[in-house]
């Protein structure tokens, strides 16, 4: 209760704060005053004659847990636009502080930026998809995200705190699927999924049930108890879907989650991912396969050589860009060649 | 010649050729033995180590010239335990070969998927293959005998029958270790050949496994338990004995008897064993081989790696909280099912019962009850001495660096409940099955409160031997990548081995004189208590600030490029310059 009433707290300052909405060029300046672990997130529209276009822009303030504390805006021929705030404040307060935050993060290997100075939002109630060609610093950003590999610069936050401040707790509630099904071969798929409910704790007649329920719906039931190693890619990605998902995480990682599944598993897939995102799970959903995330996906990242290109609902990039899907938002951000031209290449060279 | 070579070289099919390459590279088996991966090293230690064996053995041929035998019996026995080490070491080097390359000679499902699609035909992989494995052995008898082989014979040839003697010597030994070396490997082959034949794929894999390590067992069993005849008066005494008539490396020191001419004829027989054996060996082995590559090709794509899966434990047994069943399962299979842990431990284990077998065999022989003497305490000090030291070494061997991501993902207990899960693993697997093999030995000895009090030091010492293994080691068995050369393992083994063999073999007769001193006991007890207590506090202490790594990291080395400044010379400078 206290959450919602922050959060209306929140709306009632929004609306009656000091915000002044200029006219189509000026100075956009405001002050907001909201408390708790709320975070607002702003978008700024671009004024042109047609209307309101949203820019690639945005500026993203977040309020720490404590007393009320004053934001304020300050930008030239922009506009504030309320609508995300609006949305994100549809569930309770307390759901909207589970979000998942990174701020300038960078990761250097060997002073070669992997990720470079990217910040973005995952929100619950939403699927958050993480796109880029490879070697774009995808993965690598799940694997910060996860803890698997350290953030040479910036700042990973859920519910507002650095993952880092304790990383038990959160591993508690962060389910990962990896990009690639690396399991214990030796071991069976009941066997690893029961070590991976014994290590994260769970009661063994709950998790003995909940394994037996996913497995059953994934039909990977009868083949329990076969090795690890004699798994098609398709099961093993399921054995690590259940894995994921089995301790009831808030936020889930998803790299690659579609890879080697049959048609009728990604449907189910597909829907459980939305489904979980509409349960008020903080969803990062990272492919390749674009017309999945456009299917699944509210908001896309898209990064490109280690930076971030974009960041936006992929309506609004459609209405930004003047494209009609997500591929051709996709290929003019962030593919650089030409594809029609490299696939002759390549055939010229087999036929020369 | 080296152009000669060369050009036969090229005659050879190309296929052949890239293939033997290929087979030869891999014909050790990576998953039993990882030297940093790299075979060729691999190749070159293991030859580089025979041929050390080789020159100690002849060096020690030089020796016994300095102080030879003053009476013909014994020269007999000088050279009759020279000609039997030598095969039963060349057996065992040959059947340690076979362990190590175990399954290389037949094609599996890597072999069929890649090769079948291509334009080779069977005929060229079943040559390559077996030329690849069969270079191997050769290297291992030329490297093993490359000098004794020709000192031993100079030495004993010369003396029973002059120069003609040395010649034939040298024939009758290389003969042996071939003929010897053959018969071992082709009859692995043989067995390994028609399993694969008669049994389904699925079963014919988990049924391999077990026979590697029971091979491996056997070979090194056999090594250390068979005892020496150094006299044909010994030899007849032994004639009805199960030993004399089924151990083939006595079947090929008589048939080195029979060729070199000095084979008593009541000893005949054993000769024509090895003959019988050796034919048998190489003509099932060749059939097999031709049935394997005829039959098993197409049966090896069809049917799958795996044995199904049909039923798992009904109830899964708990080893404390859920964290610490889940590491100790883990490690359980993890030992059971991966071949290189597996024949690792093998090793260790098969060396601490066939010494304890060794040392307790005539005393288990005699009539029971028994009492409590330093020679059964030995052995089983010995045994728990190897089975920790054993399994701590497996220990840092992983099994699948890829896929430990799942456990830093789901580290959600601090770093000593998974170093207190190490140490109940260890305790489970090392110390426990040592503590009751010796129980169940120990039943043949009376009174029974002097084995039960025994049986409570073994426990603490046991106990005491885990914790001191432990002490540093802040990693999930298995789970950490390892850095070969930073532990340094063989060389950690030895040393553990030569101060606990002299700590325990001095320990023996103080343990056996107060048992059944109520007092002198207690002290004991209170004293090796305290020092298990005291080694479990220093490892828990540690552990509470300790952090749990799952990489090896290599120690920073600073390498100068000595770029330092250095004023020219500038009477060189223009000497130079001019």
């Amino acid at each position: 209760m206290k959450w919602v009433f922050f959060a209306l707290l929140a709306l009632t300052a929004w609306s009656n704060s000091a915000l002044r909405f200029p006219e189509a060029s000026g100075e956009v300046q405001g002050s907001l005053r909201v408390a708790g672990g709320l975070r607002v997130v702003v978008g700024i529209e671009r004024s042109e004659t047609r209307g309101w276009h949203t820019t690639l822009l945005r500026v993203d303030r977040s309020i720490v847990p404590g007393p009320p504390a004053p934001i304020a805006f300050r930008n030239s021929d922009f506009r504030i636009s309320i609508d995300r705030f609006h949305l994100r404040c549809k569930g309770s307060a307390g759901k909207a502080a589970l979000m998942l935050e990174l701020r300038n993060v960078s990761k250097h290997f060997s002073s070669i930026p992997a990720v470079d100075d990217v910040s973005f939002t995952a929100l619950p109630g939403e699927v958050t998809g993480y796109l880029g060609p490879n070697g774009s610093g995808k993965s690598t950003t799940m694997k910060m995200i996860t803890g698997l590999i350290e953030i040479t610069f910036g700042k990973i936050l859920f519910q507002g705190k650095p993952i880092q401040d304790n990383p038990i707790a959160y591993r508690r509630r962060m389910g990962y699927v990896p990009e690639e099904p690396y399991l214990y071969n030796h071991l069976s798929g009941a066997e690893y999924l029961t070590m991976v409910a014994q290590l994260r704790g769970l009661p063994a007649r709950e998790s003995s049930e909940r394994i037996d329920g996913m497995l059953r719906l994934l039909s990977l039931y009868d083949d329990r108890h076969a090795s690890i190693s004699g798994y098609s890619k398709g099961m093993r990605q399921k054995v690590l879907i259940v894995a994921a998902l089995m301790h009831n995480p808030d936020l889930i990682l998803l790299d690659e989650p579609f890879s080697g599944l049959d048609v009728a598993s990604s449907l189910v897939l597909r829907s459980l991912i939305r489904e979980l995102a509409a349960r008020g799970k903080v969803v990062l959903f990272s492919s390749h396969e674009l017309d999945t995330v456009e299917r699944v996906c509210s908001h896309v990242v898209i990064l490109h050589r280690g930076k971030l290109v974009a960041d936006d609902s992929i309506e609004r990039l459609r209405s930004l860009m003047e494209l009609p899907t997500l591929e051709a938002i996709f290929s003019q951000l962030a593919v650089e060649q030409d594809t029609d031209s490299m696939a002759r290449q390549i055939a010229d060279l087999i036929h020369a | 010649m080296h152009r000669l070579i060369q050009s036969l070289v090229a005659r050879l099919p190309l296929g052949f050729r890239v293939l033997y390459r290929q087979f030869l590279l891999r014909v050790v088996d990576l998953e039993a033995l990882s030297i940093e991966a790299d075979v060729e090293r691999f190749l070159g230690q293991f030859a580089g180590v025979l041929i050390l064996i080789s020159l100690i053995s002849a060096l020690g041929a030089f020796f016994s010239t300095i102080a030879p035998p003053t009476t013909p019996e014994g020269w007999l026995a000088l050279a009759w335990h020279m000609e039997q080490s030598a095969v039963a070491t060349m057996m065992l080097v040959v059947g340690l070969l076979t362990v190590v390359s175990w399954d290389s000679t037949f094609p599996d499902r890597r072999d069929v998927m890649v090769l079948s699609p291509l334009p080779v035909a069977p005929r060229t992989i079943l040559l390559a293959k077996v030329c690849a494995s069969g270079a191997l052995v050769c290297v291992a008898i030329a490297a093993l005998n490359c000098a004794s082989g020709f000192a031993w014979p100079l030495i004993l040839g010369t003396h029973f029958a002059g120069l003609p003697g040395f010649a034939r010597f040298c024939v009758a030994w290389w003969l042996t270790v071939v003929g010897a070396s053959a018969f071992l490997y082709c009859s692995v082959l043989t067995v390994q050949g028609f399993s694969a034949l008669l049994l389904p794929r699925r079963t014919f894999l988990l049924f391999s496994a077990i026979l590697q390590l029971a091979a491996f067992g056997l070979f090194l069993g056999v090594y250390f338990i068979e005892p020496s005849f150094l006299s044909p008066a010994a030899f007849m005494a032994a004639k009805g004995s199960w030993w004399l008539a089924c151990t083939p490396s006595y079947w090929f020191f008589a048939l080195f008897n029979q060729v070199s001419g000095n084979l008593p004829a009541d000893l005949a027989w054993l000769a024509w064993r090895g003959w019988i054996g050796l034919g048998v060996a190489v003509t099932g082995a060749a059939a097999s081989l031709l049935l394997c590559y005829l039959r098993t090709m197409k049966k090896t794509v069809e049917e799958p790696d795996l044995v199904p899966g049909t039923h798992g434990w009904a109830c899964t047994p708990r080893f404390g909280g859920s964290l610490q069943t889940a590491i100790v399962l883990f490690a359980f299979r993890s030992l059971v099912r991966s071949r290189q842990h597996r024949v690792v431990l093998a090793f260790y284990f098969s060396v601490a019962f066939a010494l304890a077998i060794a040392l307790l065999r005539h005393e288990l022989s005699a009539p029971a009850p028994l009492p409590i003497t330093p020679e059964f305490i030995v052995p089983t000090i010995l045994m728990m001495t190897f089975s920790v030291i054993g399994l701590r070494n497996v220990f840092p061997l992983p099994i699948s660096l890829t896929a430990n991501w799942v456990l830093r993902t789901t580290q959600l207990c601090p770093p000593e409940k998974y170093i207190a899960a190490t140490r109940r693993t260890q305790l489970i697997f090392a110390v426990l099955p040592v503590w009751i093999v010796s129980a169940f030995l120990s039943l043949s000895y009376r009174p029974w409160h002097q084995v039960a009090e025994h049986l409570v030091v073994l426990g603490l010492l046991g106990f005491a031997f885990a914790e001191v293994s432990l002490i540093g080691f802040h990693k999930v068995p298995f789970t950490c990548s390892y850095l070969p050369g930073k532990s340094n393992i063989q060389l950690t083994f030895w040393a553990f081995v030569f101060v606990l063999l002299i700590l325990g073999v001095s320990f023996a007769p103080f343990e056996q004189s107060v048992l059944g001193k109520p007092v002198q006991y207690a002290e004991l007890i209170a004293v090796l208590g305290a020092a298990a207590f005291g080694l479990w506090a220093f490892n828990h202490h540690r552990a509470k600030s300790a952090v749990l790594y799952f990489e090896e990291i290599p120690e920073e080395v600073i390498t100068t490029l000595k770029l330092a400044y250095a004023p020219p010379n500038r009477n060189q400078g223009d000497t130079q310059d001019a």
